[in-house]
Formats: C-alpha cells, structure tokens, sequence
C-alpha cells in the first residue's frame, strides 16, 4: 500500500500528469501551469528525443539536427516543439517560476523550466499556425486544462482564432487566469485599440511598465478582459462594425 | 612630461596592482547564525541559518584566473564543445540571447570569466581546490549583515554605485550610462561592507545547492543580477532573488566567484 501510495505521489509530480484535475487550489502550482503533452505520434517523438540525448547528461533541451528535425512529420513537430523546448532559458526570468492567486501577469510564464522554445521552433509554429491552431484544437476538445506550452503556442502565432474557444474553456475554469494574460498579450500584440486604451494596458504593457509586472485580479477586470477579446476576435473576423480602429 | 608619464605609469602599476590584489583576496565569514530571505518573498523566505566560517572571493572570477585552469589542463567548456553558449547584442527583444560560440575575451582578462556553465565552474573548482559558495553563504556575504535585501548603503535608487547593470528600459538599444555595455573588470564599483565587489550586477553568481521549485530535477542557481539586468526586466541585482538554468547553459552573463574553507 506504501508503495502504491508513493507512486501515485510520483505520478502527481510528473508534469502533464493530471490532465482531468480539478480546479487549482490557492497555493502551489496549479496545473494549468504544466505542459499539455500531444498525444500526435507522442512515443515516436519521444523516442526520437531520446535518441538525441547521447552526448550528455540533458534536461529536456537538446536540440536535434537539421536533417533529423526535417525528418519529422508536421505533426510530429508540433509534439516535439510542445514537448522539447530546445534553447536554455536565461538565469533571472523570475516571472517564470510565481503563481499568485489573485493577480494578473502581462506574460505568461515559460512553462519549461529552465528552457524555452528555440527559434526553429517557433518559425515552424508561425509558418503553419493554421495546422497548428487545428492541432490545439484537437487537443483542448474535452480537455479539462489548456497546459502553458498551448497557451505560449496561440501567442507565438498571433492565434486570435482562438479566442472563443478559449472564453469558453475558461467558462469551465475560471481559475485558469492564464487565459486573461494570453487574451491581453495577442491584444496587446497587435495594439488593438480598445485595449490600448483601457487602464490595463499601461500598466502592463505601458512605456514605463515592468516586463513582469502585474495587476490584480477581480470580476470587473476579467469580464473587461474577456469582453474586449471577444470584441477582439470580431475586429479581426470583419464582423466588428466598421469605424473602429485596432491601431 | 617626463614626470607626467611616470607619474601615470606608477598610477597604472599601482590600480593594477590594487585589483590583482582584490582578485586574490578572500574574506573570512565567521562562523554563527545569520538572517537570510525576506518576510515578503515566497521562495526565500526569512529565516535564520547557522553556518561554519568560510572565506570568499572577494571578486567574481576572472578570465585570467580561468584561463590558467584551462592552460593547466587543457580543458574544453561546454560551450567550446557543444556550440552552445548564448550571447547578448542590443537590439534583442526582452529576455533573447544569439547563439554564440567564439566569445572573445581579448582586452578583457580582468573581466569576470563568462560563456561557462555551472558544470564548468564546478570543473574549475575542483581543479583549484575551492568551492561555489551555497545559497545561504552567499547571501550572508552579500548582504553584509544588512537586513534588508541589499547591504548597507546600497539602496534600489542607487545601486549603479556599486553595480554594474542595464540603465536602458529595454534592450532594444544600446546602454553604456554607467560606462560598460557588458561585463566591466572586477572591483570597478564600489564594494559591501566586508569588501566584496561586485555581488551586485556584472555577473550572474552561480551557487551550489536546491530549492523546493527544482522539484528533485538538477538545476543551476545564480545570483546578484547582471550587467544585463534592468530594473524594468530581471531586476535579480538584490541580495533576495535566486535564478535558475540549467546546468549546461552558457550565458555571457554567467560566472562565479568561489569559496575556500581556510
């Protein structure tokens, strides 16, 4: 029964584990926090990951050859950009490592740990962010937690497609306030105006603001948040009435 | 002129002379029970430790003192080896580094050794019989007995006395205010209390030891900020924050200083 019992412990830590758990508790990480691991050819990834690992004790981020990162098919890219982060993170992205009930971040956190995407990566996410976005789909239909990694992804391609099906992930969890920041960055990215020129922006996005700084959370500012997203994704869809400016 | 020259030859024999000395010089940290953390921060939180004497290096490492292990031993780094080591140029978004494999240190001996990664530094340290120092030891030097997070006389407005860091808001540009882009050679700024240069800003510190956030993986800690550092982004130059990375990676803003027992 003891070991039962630690095992079970050890599978809790694992991260991606726990896709079907419940909302986050007020301390600790919650798992939206953790990777949302693909299951697009994930053993085959894995073991090509795996097979990458020969020339050093690694954790996570060897990056694989050209040739061998060609090999792989659309799909399996996508698994391995979600899984293998191939650049190391720098020292002091202090950002990364805090989770604060309450409080909003004008960025997500890395999600890695001490890695992040490398720059392959991410153009092989923008240069197919429409099977990419399909793929996210396929992910999240049913899913309990939307990981960081998903998040991070939606960001780094500008997938303002996404957003309804995010408010409506985020009707079902509305501790995960991962989607607040995500909505606000593809906003900000792309300066659009209404939020612009809200009393968030500046202090998250503003010329003087902090990379890491943050705002508290509360109802007013996530229904704000998820308002203008939705008025948002209707700019960019064309169905917003004509004689509002995104920038 | 003749007087001017040797005056100024004298006055370089004798700077020169002055930061070798610090270069080599430790500084006894008795033996006892000192405060660390904050009462505000989550991951270091405050709390008394109780530690045994220990010297430290009363500079960070330089590439003088580095290159002697490496003629020494031959020794290749991890970034020499794999290719792996990132570098900063100004025009970067916040937080990216270029890959890099060269890294030049002509003109720069006197600089704090970087492009090494924790595994390197731990190589060098057991060639030189000393030691990174732990988390604790370090802060307890840092922070010279200060109870706030930065030793006594450094505040957050005045840190560019003693530390050499990033002034621009953000990297996007060139900043050079406090008259070094990147690393400056050690002992440049103002020393702590105890006589410690730089345990603010240029490098990054790393340090041996774990925190509950590693969750059992093998991380590298860093600590005292960088000349990368902005108070708008990282603003890691306090005696509180502690990085991470992994243990391979090789950063221009990485290095060390060391310990020795006695």
């Amino acid at each position: 029964m003891r070991i039962l019992c630690c095992m079970f412990l050890i599978l809790l830590s694992l991260p991606g584990f726990g896709q079907s758990m419940g909302p986050a508790k007020n301390s600790g990480w919650p798992d939206f926090r953790r990777l949302t691991y693909p299951d697009y050819g994930l053993e085959q990834v894995q073991a090509f990951i795996r097979q990458n690992k020969d020339r050093r004790e690694s954790l996570m981020n060897t990056p694989a050859s050209d040739g061998g990162f060609d090999s792989l098919s659309l799909r399996e890219k996508f698994t391995y950009a979600m899984i293998h982060p191939e650049r190391y993170l720098q020292n002091c992205s202090g950002s990364e490592y805090f989770f604060r009930r309450g409080k909003l971040f004008a960025r997500l956190s890395s999600g890695y740990n001490e890695n992040m995407l490398s720059r392959r990566q991410i153009h092989f996410l923008k240069t197919n962010r429409d099977s990419v976005m399909t793929f996210i789909r396929a992910i999240t239909r049913g899913a309990n937690t939307w990981g960081i990694n998903l998040k991070q992804a939606i960001i780094e391609i500008n997938g303002w497609e996404m957003i309804p099906a995010m408010a409506a992930y985020h009707r079902q969890r509305p501790d995960d306030t991962d989607v607040l920041t995500t909505f606000m960055q593809l906003m900000a990215n792309d300066v659009f105006g209404e939020f612009v020129q809200s009393p968030y922006y500046d202090p998250l996005y503003g010329a003087q603001s902090r990379y890491n700084a943050i705002i508290d959370y509360n109802k007013t500012t996530e229904t704000f948040i998820i308002n203008t997203a939705m008025n948002y994704y209707k700019y960019r869809t064309g169905k917003r009435p004509s004689g509002t400016s995104a920038k | 002129m003749a007087v001017n020259r040797t005056g100024i030859i004298l006055l370089f024999i004798l700077l020169y002379s002055g930061i070798f000395a610090q270069e080599n010089r430790f500084i006894k940290i008795p033996a006892g029970t000192y405060e660390v953390g904050l009462s505000t921060s989550v991951e270091n939180p405050l709390r008394k430790v109780t530690v045994k004497a220990f010297f430290i290096a009363a500079t960070e490492l330089t590439n003088t003192a580095f290159e002697t292990f490496v003629l020494a031993t031959g020794y290749k780094t991890e970034a020499e080896r794999f290719k792996d080591a990132l570098v900063f140029e100004p025009g970067l978004e916040e937080f990216q580094w270029l890959d890099d494999s060269t890294g030049g240190i002509t003109g720069k001996m006197d600089h704090p050794v970087t492009g090494i990664s924790f595994t390197d530094a731990l190589a060098y340290c057991k060639w030189a019989g000393v030691r990174l120092p732990t988390l604790d030891e370090w802060e307890i030097a840092a922070r010279a007995g200060s109870p706030t997070t930065y030793f006594a006389g450094a505040t957050y407005e005045n840190i560019a006395r003693y530390a050499n860091i990033w002034h621009g808001f953000d990297h996007l540009q060139s900043d050079t205010t406090d008259g070094f882009m990147y690393t400056a050679p050690v002992a440049r700024f103002k020393p702590n209390p105890l006589g410690l240069y730089d345990v603010f800003g240029n490098v990054f510190e790393f340090c041996s030891g774990a925190l509950p956030r590693d969750k059992g993986r093998r991380v590298a800690h860093a600590r005292g900020g960088s000349w990368w550092c902005s108070k708008n982004a990282c603003n890691f130059f306090n005696g509180t924050d502690i990085g991470s990375v992994n243990p391979h990676a090789s950063f221009s803003n990485l290095g060390f200083r060391v310990v020795k027992e006695q």
